[in-house]
């Protein structure tokens, strides 16, 4: 499965949610304070930015894939899964909204 | 355990009787004679019954260090299985495990007729076919093999290391009568039942047997060689794998200064301070970016060359952790080495290591009077191993059974610091670990690409389970009519397999729920009516709830 369209997909969407999410959340931690320097948490962040940019980018064209299986897997499911997709779909939009994308 | 050893019950077959007798007469020469009377009437040699009868005063020798000589007198399987136990300050007292480190593997070398012998049994071929000369005095022998110089025909110089002869049998029949006593001790001796000695023999058998298999060896350093490609300062040997076999391993001829042997690299003009934070750096970074250590970094495995590089030799003992065991073992350390205790404890907690009888307040307590005292010290002042003796030791005390990788781990890098600091007296390693091991923490936690593979992997478990759940619920259904339907249940006091079979057990409800619900929601919407519909939904939603639950289980894995 590594290195297909699908996978590249889901490592687009991670991408994203860690950039715009996670990332800082993860810096800010307690124990990643009290163990690196300033400089070097500033480093890191830059070296990851960068590196999550990367694979948002380069996988986004094959997000389609990733769709699509959610669209096979849940419309198997009748209605129920077409009030889930929808759900998804909502949170996907929260997730990155440009509120999340400005963190 | 006094007296709990039933002598009937110790299973010593014919053939290993004479062994039995060997041991049982080294455990009394050193003074375990009542040991030696307990492992039963077949193992009383002369010296035993003698030894017994005479009752000997306490011997003025320090029990630990006669249990060392036991070891060493024994030879190759009891030498490793020291090396081992030096490795296990949870299942070993602190002094034993100072002691067992101190166990020589030097043996005297064997003739070189029988290396003649060997090598071309091992090759088909006679020697002179494959090297054009072989120096017969080994450059070093040890318990497992000795190694000499050669060159190739090739012109190559190489090193030939060859494994004593019969050591194959010697070791198989030590690791039968091992297994036989770790048995009967778990069978018979309740006291030794949370240290699960069979286990360790079955963990101590298995890395004997790839510490014994020279093409393994030569497949571990042909890893390390590419894992660390990008590391100019790391030279590994390469293994002539045309001319190597299971009792044979010849590689290239790398020398080099030994890295204690400081007067020497003076001479050479190195840079110390650098040797030695190369030499932490690779330690680090091959237990937590690749999962694949040197698990014996002793200094004599360690060389200089005359350019600074370090040549790392013997690749028969290697640690591997699995990435999720990393991720889990990196939290644990950066919060030892932040000083987060409520991270570490809730670390323990999430790996199911705290017993039901330890009291967490008197552990976080005293992991607290620890790691504060740390955390204020300045980082250079630091000692790394007495730190990771100090936190093992709370822990062992608590009753907080640590896993071995994590105990072998602390091992190589305190084994690390401790050649550093003989190399390098100012080498500050907690100014080099804490915010290297903080670095890698951060880089994994947000790496998209494992992350995606995780979650790439539910959704194809979730696929085959939703795929395969409605025919084995129908064949389970059918069963059941028919009345055909048995449970077998057994009754299994190992705590990974009780856990295991909860998980699956819990799965199986959450499947055969969802897909009662899920069939309830399609067969009511599908009738229509108000209240149907209302009723179907409700039933889609908890049908949904089930699936969420199933997938949260399979991704959590067994025993949450």
């Amino acid at each position: 499965m590594p290195g297909t369209p699908l996978a590249r997909g889901i490592e687009s969407i991670m991408a994203e949610v860690l950039r715009a999410h996670v990332l800082d959340t993860v810096l800010d931690r307690p124990e990643v304070r009290r163990g690196l320097s300033p400089e070097a948490i500033q480093r890191i962040r830059s070296d990851l930015l960068e590196r999550l940019a990367k694979s948002e980018e380069s996988g986004r064209p094959d997000r389609g894939e990733v769709e699509a299986l959610l669209d096979a897997v849940l419309g198997a499911a009748g209605p129920a899964g077409a009030a889930v997709k929808a759900l998804l779909k909502s949170c996907w939009e929260r997730v990155s909204s440009p509120e999340g994308e400005k963190r | 355990m006094s007296g709990a050893l039933d002598l009937v019950l110790l299973p010593w077959r014919l053939r290993d009787i004479r062994r039995v007798r060997g041991i049982a007469g080294v455990l009394a020469r050193h003074g375990f004679a009542d040991v030696a009377a307990r492992m039963g009437p077949a193992a009383w040699a002369r010296g035993v019954i003698r030894a017994v009868l005479r009752r000997p005063k306490a011997s003025p020798v320090p029990v630990e260090r006669r249990i060392r000589r036991v070891l060493e007198e024994l030879g190759p399987t009891f030498i490793k299985l020291g090396q081992m136990l030096a490795t296990r300050p949870d299942l070993v007292p602190m002094a034993l495990v100072d002691e067992l480190s101190r166990l020589q593997d030097h043996v005297p070398p064997f003739p070189f007729d029988e290396v003649r012998q060997i090598v071309e049994a091992e090759l088909g071929q006679p020697m002179d076919a494959v090297y054009s000369e072989v120096d017969p005095v080994p450059v070093a022998a040890a318990s497992i093999a000795q190694v000499h110089y050669a060159t190739l025909k090739t012109g190559e110089p190489v090193v030939i290391k060859v494994q004593r002869p019969s050591l194959h049998q010697q070791i198989t029949g030590d690791l039968r009568i091992l297994a036989g006593l770790a048995s009967v001790l778990e069978s018979h001796v309740p006291e030794t039942r949370p240290f699960r000695p069979r286990a360790i023999v079955e963990e101590f058998t298995k890395s004997l047997q790839r510490e014994t298999d020279f093409l393994a060896e030569a497949a571990s350093m042909e890893r390390y060689r590419k894992m660390f490609e990008d590391e100019p300062g790391l030279c590994i040997p390469k293994p002539c794998l045309e001319w190597t076999r299971r009792r044979v391993l010849t590689m290239e001829r790398v020398e080099g200064v030994k890295v204690t042997d400081v007067e020497a690299l003076k001479a050479l003009d190195v840079d110390l301070k650098s040797i030695v934070d190369l030499g932490m750096r690779l330690t680090l970074r091959s237990i937590f970016e690749f999962g694949f250590f040197h698990a014996d970094p002793h200094p004599g495995n360690f060389f200089v060359r005359r350019d600074g590089t370090i040549v790392l030799l013997d690749f028969g003992m290697m640690g591997t952790i699995e990435p999720r065991r990393i991720d889990e073992m990196l939290a644990f350390m950066v919060a030892v080495l932040t000083g987060d205790v409520d991270m570490v404890v809730d670390q323990l907690l999430d790996a199911d290591l705290i017993g039901d009888d330890t009291d967490l307040r008197s552990l976080r307590s005293d992991l607290k009077s620890i790691l504060v005292r740390y955390a204020d010290a300045n980082l250079g002042s630091v000692n790394v191993a007495v730190f990771i003796q100090e936190v093992m030791a709370v822990n062992v005390r608590h009753h907080v059974l640590l896993p071995a990788d994590l105990l072998l781990v602390g091992k190589s890098i305190a084994t690390m610091e401790g050649i550093g600091h003989q190399v390098y007296p100012e080498f500050k390693p907690l100014d080099a670990i804490r915010p290297y091991l903080t670095e890698v923490y951060v880089r994994r936690l947000l790496d998209a690409k494992k992350h995606s593979q995780v979650v790439a992997r539910s959704v194809m478990d979730g696929l085959s389970l939703l795929k395969d759940a409605p025919f084995d619920i129908r064949r389970l259904l059918r069963k059941m009519r028919r009345g055909e339907l048995t449970v077998n249940l057994r009754s299994v006091d190992d705590e990974a397999r009780r856990r295991h079979s909860t998980a699956v057990a819990n799965r199986a409800v959450l499947a055969g729920l969802f897909a009662t619900f899920f069939f309830g929601a399609v067969v009511l919407l599908d009738q229509g009516g108000t209240v149907r519909t209302v009723a179907g939904w409700v039933s889609a939603g908890f049908s949904w709830l089930f699936f969420l639950g199933l997938l949260w289980s399979l991704v959590r894995g067994d025993g949450r």
